[in-house]
């Protein structure tokens, strides 16, 4: 074959080769647009805050327990406000522009340096009220912790507060020491759940 | 002068009494932080970064520390994220709030049909369900006891506010992609007639020096010619 034939073709292949790269990779050829268009846009805004008591932001504390086989032992500041109010409170600020929900869990059973625990079902909370008084928030309405997150006060709305009270029990035979553990808080706009 | 003495020490006890008590009491104050955002989910293409700003406030009267968490369903798609406690500070408004940026990458999700290997000559059919990464955005306060450790027993409280946050991962379909080949061929045509240019050059090199070699001989044999006739 005629050698400039041959490069003819190489260059032929050549080219077409490119061209087929460079379609292939190209998405979209835009033609002439007809229509007119104009822009709309909104931007829909959440926030939301809460404050925790100075006493549940110091955590929550049993004191000393020296009769074993007691249930549903106060936490310290259950009933220290007026009116033997709870001291243990969250606050949805002024500065929010929806209702919070509010969930809580614990990390693990509450245990000691050596290990010995006190299971998660023995220690509760009860919530789910905006006002404080010598009856509420009841010890009726409580609940066992888990370590998932689950209700403890919904729709509280803003510029509210949610009054929290917990309780322990402390079993027969459960071993000395100091025991601790981890309660989470956790407030998301209202609908969101746990 | 001694008075004046006696009468600043006294001053001095009363404040450094003073510290005490605030150095007691301060644990026992009231902590909280708020979050604002604008964007509940988000559509990205798979293997994508994409980043998303949060913002954080602070509108109780102590000043807070406070970081930002994704909840565990969404851990497995992020990248990078701020992982520093910022000081928010006591009275920041939500008008103010400060803003504070994560991002992530979405993984590999969707198959594709390969001729060569995970990622040459493929198509992407699509068929498969769009994957919904479904989670929360979290503004955790970091408390004091977190900095210094907590001795007493009891339970210790942590809070934070949380917003929900949807990441879909969109599929992109495409036809069979040949670019690879294309490109294939384009190389070897390419280098195919960078040999033959090459060769041509070369062939026209020996040419031209022949036939300079050549035309060089002519002139010398006519020089001896000329020199005999002499």
């Amino acid at each position: 074959m005629d050698k400039r034939i041959y490069n003819g073709i190489l260059i032929g292949i050549l080219v077409i080769s490119l061209a087929l790269l460079f379609f292939s990779n190209v998405n979209a050829i835009t033609g002439r647009a007809t229509e007119g268009s104009t822009y709309s846009n909104v931007t829909i805004e959440k926030y939301l805050a809460i404050e925790m008591s100075p006493n549940l932001s110091a955590g929550i504390d049993f004191g000393t327990i020296e009769t074993l086989g007691v249930d549903n032992y106060n936490a310290t500041e259950n009933y220290n406000g007026t009116s033997n109010s709870t001291l243990y409170w969250i606050t949805v600020s002024e500065d929010s522009n929806t209702a919070v929900d509010l969930c809580t869990r614990a990390n693990a059973p509450m245990a000691n340096a050596g290990g010995a625990e006190i299971p998660l079902v023995n220690e509760s909370f009860a919530s789910n009220v905006t006002v404080s008084d010598l009856n509420d928030p009841s010890l009726s309405n409580a609940i066992d912790y888990t370590t998932n997150y689950q209700e403890g006060h919904f729709d509280v709305p803003v510029g509210n507060t949610s009054y929290w009270r917990f309780w322990l029990d402390a079993p027969l035979g459960q071993e000395t020491g100091n025991y601790n553990n981890t309660i989470y808080f956790q407030g998301s706009n209202v609908g969101s759940g746990c | 002068m001694k008075k004046k003495v006696k009468i600043k020490r006294g001053w001095m006890n009363y404040f450094l009494v003073g510290i005490f008590l605030f150095m007691i009491i301060f644990p026992f104050v009231s902590a909280g932080v708020g979050i604002k955002w604008d964007k509940e989910s988000t559509m990205v293409p798979e293997k994508t970064k994409t980043c998303l700003t949060y913002f954080i406030y602070n509108p109780w009267d102590n000043n807070v520390y406070a970081k930002i968490e994704l909840s565990e369903e969404l851990q497995d798609i992020i990248k990078s994220q701020e992982n520093e406690a910022k000081l928010i500070p006591s009275g920041t408004s939500s008008a103010e709030a400060i803003p504070v940026e994560f991002c992530f990458k979405t993984p590999k999700i969707y198959e594709r049909d390969c001729w060569i290997g995970d990622s040459l000559i493929c198509k992407q059919e699509c068929n498969e369900e769009m994957k919904i990464y479904s989670g929360e955005v979290l503004v955790r306060e970091v408390s004091e006891s977190e900095f210094t450790g907590s001795g007493s027993g009891g339970s210790a409280t942590q809070m934070s506010v949380s917003a929900p946050l949807k990441v879909r991962v969109k599929c992109v379909a495409h036809e069979r992609n040949y670019s690879f080949i294309y490109a294939v061929i384009a190389v070897i045509a390419a280098i195919l007639l960078a040999i033959n240019i090459i060769k041509e050059k070369r062939k026209y090199k020996n040419v031209k020096k022949k036939k300079e070699d050549g035309e060089e001989n002519e002139k010398s044999s006519d020089k001896k010619k000329s020199k005999k006739k002499k």
